[in-house]
């Protein structure tokens, strides 16, 4: 083949590629924001109050709305933030990724395994992100978890890859950033306040699962 | 006969290897250094391409503006193409012959493109330009010029932010590491410290390794760095590919010494240090830094080499 040709069949290539680009509408509506709200009152014996304190559960500039409850079960406290995003990667959105939990004053932040059944028992297991936080005097136990109508997901590269096929396939760009907080005692009681964090996380994804 | 072999005594393979060498030689003498056309027409495909990727260039020199640690960003794209020029001679005399093989490369590049703009990943995007590019040289050019272009192009990723999310868990467990050696450090100079995760307790004052001070966002520049310093003079391959993969830790030790000098300074003169010329710029400290170290390096491997050809 000639170079003309070839230069020919290249520039109808990017021609035809600049103009998916330029005639496709860029997706910025959230599907079913409703869902955020379904986050309810109660969690099994947990009842809430309205508020989360911005040292525990940081709030995202990018975030559409958010409900945001702490929990409490006698002595026992968690706190609850259910965030709407549309889109990702922007300059702002990019940040979200140092306002999931307390990033001032933090001495260290240890991954910790945390899988819950999500979609109900006998399901397999979703894995979802945890960390605990230790800041000066206390430590702080936060799961998180993206969720895209009822998918679940705790890789953050997962959800990425999802919300793309979303947005470039479905024309949706809408998921939630759900947390839950807790106070984690010494590393003897982990595992015990794993457990308390799976139960909530399993309520409260029951709760929100009324999406697409 | 003299050492003839009449073709019908030759052994089937060697009869085939025999056959196909004229068609070789005609391939050979088919393949001309390019005309002035088909330069100009690689200008066209490159002018295209740029025009196809305005929006994303303009996103990356967004980036490069905003974040100090991403500013080598702008000196990418003019390495780059000193490492071209460099080679102009060479390319000038480099027969072309254009490779369909390039056409999947460039259909799956502006693949990337669109599914990275559209679906919002914009690291999706930018990476599929210097493919696009690679596809292009090897689709109008060939493989022989692409054999001379491809380092000039593949420097180009250098420029290409890692998505935030991979960069964000890499800085803090450099920031982990990078607290445990300077205290491990500071340990054996005699220097009181109690390191609890990134935070340093020093007597006087408490010292938190930030995100700032972590290696990581200098890597990417150190990286480029080395190789661009690799491909500055002739050198064997081993001492460029020595050269280029040196950066990183290099990078990673000047960090470790700035972080212990002004660690120093925090315990001998109090909270004043932090306000120190090396501290205040610490990307520039680390990178210069870096260059002294990439120096004796390469004038350390060039002896080692000259007195193995001795």
């Amino acid at each position: 083949m000639r170079v003309g040709l070839r230069l020919g069949a290249l520039l109808i290539l990017f021609a035809a590629a600049a103009l998916l680009l330029h005639s496709a509408t860029p997706v910025t509506g959230a599907v079913n924001p409703a869902s955020v709200y379904a986050v309810p009152t109660s969690l099994g014996e947990w009842t809430s109050s309205d508020g989360v304190s911005e040292d525990v559960l940081p709030i995202d500039s990018s975030e559409k709305i958010s409900v945001r409850r702490t929990y409490r079960h006698g002595d026992q406290v968690a706190w609850v933030s259910v965030a709407l995003f549309v889109g990702q990667d922007n300059e702002i959105r990019r940040a979200s990724v140092n306002r999931i939990y307390p990033a001032r004053g933090v001495n260290r932040i240890e991954p910790v395994s945390l899988s819950a059944p999500l979609y109900g028992p006998g399901t397999s297991p979703v894995v979802l992100s945890a960390v605990v936080v230790q800041q000066e005097g206390h430590r702080l136990l936060v799961a998180y978890w993206n969720q895209i109508g009822r998918r679940a997901f705790g890789n953050e590269y997962s959800f990425r890859f999802a919300l793309m096929r979303d947005m470039v396939v479905d024309r949706h760009a809408d998921s939630m950033l759900v947390r839950i907080a807790m106070p984690a005692g010494p590393k003897s009681q982990l595992s015990a306040d794993l457990a308390v964090v799976q139960r909530l996380a399993v309520d409260l994804y029951a709760s929100l699962g009324g999406g697409r | 006969m003299n050492g003839v072999i009449a073709p019908d005594k030759v052994a089937p393979e060697i009869a085939v290897e025999v056959a196909a060498k004229p068609e070789r030689l005609a391939a050979a003498a088919v393949a001309q250094p390019a005309t002035r056309y088909e330069w100009l027409a690689l200008g066209v495909a490159v002018a295209a391409t740029v025009a196809l990727y305005v929006p994303i260039m303009i996103g990356l020199v967004g980036d490069w503006t905003e974040y100090p640690s991403l500013s080598h960003g702008f000196a990418v794209p003019l390495i780059s193409a000193y490492l071209l020029w460099n080679r102009r001679h060479s390319l000038a005399e480099t027969p072309i012959q254009g490779s369909l093989a390039g056409l999947p490369l460039i259909v799956a590049a502006l693949a990337m493109l669109v599914i990275g703009s559209l679906g919002g990943e914009s690291f999706v995007a930018r990476l599929s330009l210097p493919i696009t590019l690679v596809g292009v040289v090897l689709f109008l050019m060939g493989e022989r010029v692409l054999r001379q272009a491809w380092v000039a192009i593949a420097y180009l990723a250098f420029m290409i932010p890692l998505p935030y999310v991979t960069l964000k868990a890499l800085t803090y467990q450099s920031r982990l590491f990078d607290a445990g050696l300077t205290a491990t450090a500071l340990g054996w100079i005699g220097v009181p410290v109690l390191q609890n995760g990134v935070m340093l307790q020093l007597p006087n004052m408490t010292l938190e390794v930030a995100d700032e001070c972590s290696s990581v966002p200098a890597i990417a520049a150190l990286l480029a760095l080395g190789a661009a310093y690799a491909q500055l003079q002739v050198r064997p391959t081993w001492i460029r590919a020595i050269l280029t993969l040196a950066a990183a830790p290099l990078g990673l030790l000047s960090n470790i010494i700035r972080l212990i000098l002004t660690s120093l300074s925090a315990y001998y003169l109090g909270p004043i240090a932090l306000n120190n010329v090396i501290h205040k710029f610490s990307g520039t400290s680390v990178f210069l830094a870096t260059v002294v170290l990439l120096v004796v390096l390469d004038t350390f491997l060039t002896r080692l080499w000259k007195r193995g050809r001795a």
